[in-house]
């Protein structure tokens, strides 16, 4: 009897702790904690995120790409610019964290949400090098041609275009007593991608190589490829640094992504992981002799696709370019 | 009533009022009683054992694309596990309250770190969790608040990690809450794991602990990160339908593989009674043996 009653007390608190019904109150009930909270930090800015990532770097998100922004004695440096749309917003927080000019503005690729800003955010400012009221935008050359095409889509006015373009590998300046680097990453997302590295602040930002809230784009009309774009993550795991040894103690270089959260090292880690995965998973297939209809409906990017995949459409786009990367480089 | 008596009676209403509000000290060191789920907790899981969680279809492909020299990478070698590990590891607790020096009262605990996993300190002077961009770390944000005498905690902003460590994934997006309960020298965790991305239903486990005046140690070494064979670069995974551990459990147990590929209805007793036919007794077990003709490898 003892022995019988036990069992059905068992059996009575296990179902309780495994009911669906009650399981899924709690998760409705976190979820709109987490929706209440998140909400509340975009009402106070006007729909804008403004992370503090440093004490003299923050992050904005939600202005279109993510923006990068670094203040000092000198000024500030934005790293992107957002959209056109968010600009005034941008402007706006900005000026919430300094009355300091605007200085120069980093481009890490042609897209825009990403140069949309630049004509209001550069006008905004100061030239450090000419003295005019026009910040310095820099950028890959190929994000200067993009722009300034004949048949750019979207036409940007000549004020908006990067005023100091570069070939090189890398670009480098000095500013708020702290070495700034772009890095060109060839062939990755498109082929004017950049990644900037704020020394002091020990912090990188990507642009769009690195999509917290999606797979990549790998644009192949604009000079993208998928072995590029794992090269460009390599880039940014090389150039960041982990909590090593005090792994709880501190926190490591800090990764502005185009889109989503900030991160750390481990999330670029973890999304190398996932690009390569899943190229290696099309490659096999391709090896198989399947077509392209085959290999999306063999779901080669599964395990991903309730993470970076949620987005209409953004898992297919992302085998698809994976496939055509793959198969037009082995020809 | 005279006035005294009424004071009293206020009081005494009062003291019995209480402990409903009341907040019980968790302060010490909780010795982990290993005995469920030891193996999972201890020398770690069969490598294809995913029954009993609630994995969705990503999960399951995640797990088994896993291979274990993931762990291995030069930039994963010290990874720590996520606050999961409480509930996945076999290792004792070590609680201590902060007090506010303004005001006395207890502005967070904390559980101290193991080797492999980030201290978890548990807020309790109401401030928010961070915004949805804000970045995720080692120790997750937890903040916790008092039901009666049961602490429930909530963590989230972890990092990306497993829920089994057989590579049954959760994602940076999921969530844990945790109840302590303290009854008497006992400590009962029950912890709940809600990821939208990998899970189709919330986890939920118990653990419980014993008070020991053996200090619990607060804290690994800090880490070095070693050569352990995978080159830079490399990605360890399984291509999909070239895990060669997906058999295992039917091998060596006869459970069924659609059991051990796990799945929300894994979980319930009545799961059993589904694959009983197509379950075949071992005549003889040959690893880690229970039941029947358990122990002692019979």
């Amino acid at each position: 009897m003892a022995g019988a009653a036990k069992e059905q007390v068992g059996k009575t608190v296990k179902r309780n702790f495994t009911n669906p019904m009650a399981g899924w109150v709690l998760a409705a009930s976190l979820a709109m904690c987490g929706a209440f909270s998140a909400r509340a930090a975009e009402l106070d800015s006007g729909g804008l995120e403004v992370i503090k990532v440093r004490p003299d770097f923050y992050m904005i998100a939600g202005a279109g790409g993510n923006i990068g922004v670094n203040i000092g004695s000198d000024g500030i440096v934005l790293a992107n610019a957002g959209s056109a749309a968010a600009a005034d917003q941008v402007l706006a927080e900005l000026k919430k964290l300094t009355d300091l000019p605007i200085r120069m503005i980093f481009n890490t690729e042609a897209g825009p949400d990403f140069v949309g800003g630049n004509l209001k955010l550069a006008r905004a400012g100061l030239a450090v090098r000419t003295g005019s009221n026009l910040a310095e935008i820099i950028a890959f050359d190929a994000v200067l041609s993009r722009m300034s095409a004949r048949n750019a889509n979207p036409s940007y006015p000549g004020d908006a275009w990067p005023n100091d373009a570069f070939l090189a590998n890398r670009h480098a300046v000095r500013m708020n007593d702290q070495g700034i680097e772009a890095w060109h990453v060839p062939a990755a997302h498109t082929d004017g991608d950049s990644v900037v590295m704020f020394r002091k602040s020990d912090v990188v930002v990507t642009g769009d190589i690195m999509n917290m809230d999606r797979f990549p784009v790998i644009d192949l009309d604009k000079g993208g490829t998928i072995e590029g774009e794992i090269e460009a993550l390599n880039k940014v795991i090389e150039l960041t640094i982990a909590p090593i040894p005090y792994i709880y103690k501190d926190v490591g270089t800090y990764v502005v992504p185009g889109h989503g959260r900030l991160c750390e090292q481990m999330e670029v880690v973890d999304y190398r992981d996932m690009v390569v995965i899943v190229r290696d998973n099309i490659e096999d297939l391709i090896k198989q002799g399947k077509t392209l209809d085959q290999i999306k409906a063999a779901h080669p990017a599964l395990a991903y696709e309730t993470r970076f995949g949620t987005e209409p459409g953004a898992t297919d786009a992302f085998i698809e370019s994976v496939y055509k990367s793959l198969t037009t480089t082995k020809k | 009533m005279t006035f005294n008596k009424l004071s009293l009676c206020l009081a005494m209403t009062c003291c019995v009022a209480l402990p409903a509000l009341a907040e019980i000290d968790l302060s010490g060191s909780w010795a982990s009683i290993n005995d469920e789920d030891a193996m999972e907790r201890g020398a770690g899981p069969n490598p294809d054992d995913w029954a009993g969680l609630p994995l969705n279809a990503a999960g399951k492909a995640k797990a088994l694309a896993f291979e274990q020299s993931t762990i291995s990478m030069p930039e994963r070698i010290c990874w720590f596990q996520t606050q999961w590990h409480i509930a996945a590891g076999p290792f004792s607790l070590r609680m201590w309250a902060v007090p506010d020096p303004l005001t006395g009262r207890v502005q967070a605990w904390v559980i101290g770190a193991w080797e492999t996993r980030a201290p978890m300190t548990i807020w309790m002077d109401g401030r928010p969790h961070p915004p949805k961009d804000a970045p995720h770390d080692q120790t997750g944000f937890t903040t916790g608040v008092w039901n009666g005498n049961e602490l429930i905690a909530t963590t989230t902003h972890m990092k990306s990690g497993y829920v089994r460590r057989n590579g049954a994934p959760i994602s940076d997006e999921a969530t844990i809450v945790t109840h302590f309960r303290r009854h008497g020298d006992m400590l009962t965790l029950t912890l709940f794991m809600v990821d939208p991305v990998y899970l189709t239903e919330p986890y939920i486990i118990t653990r419980s602990y014993n008070l020991s005046t053996n200090p619990v140690s607060i804290g690994g070494p800090p880490c070095t990160q070693g050569d352990e064979g995978v080159p830079e670069g490399r990605v360890p995974h399984y291509l999909p339908g070239k895990n060669p551990m997906t058999s295992e459990m039917t091998k060596i147990y006869g459970i069924p593989a659609e059991a051990e590929m796990g799945g929300a209805e894994t979980m319930y007793p009545e799961y059993r009674d589904k694959i009983k036919d197509k379950f075949v007794l071992p005549a003889k077990c040959e690893r880690n043996c229970g039941g029947p003709r358990g122990g002692g490898g019979n």
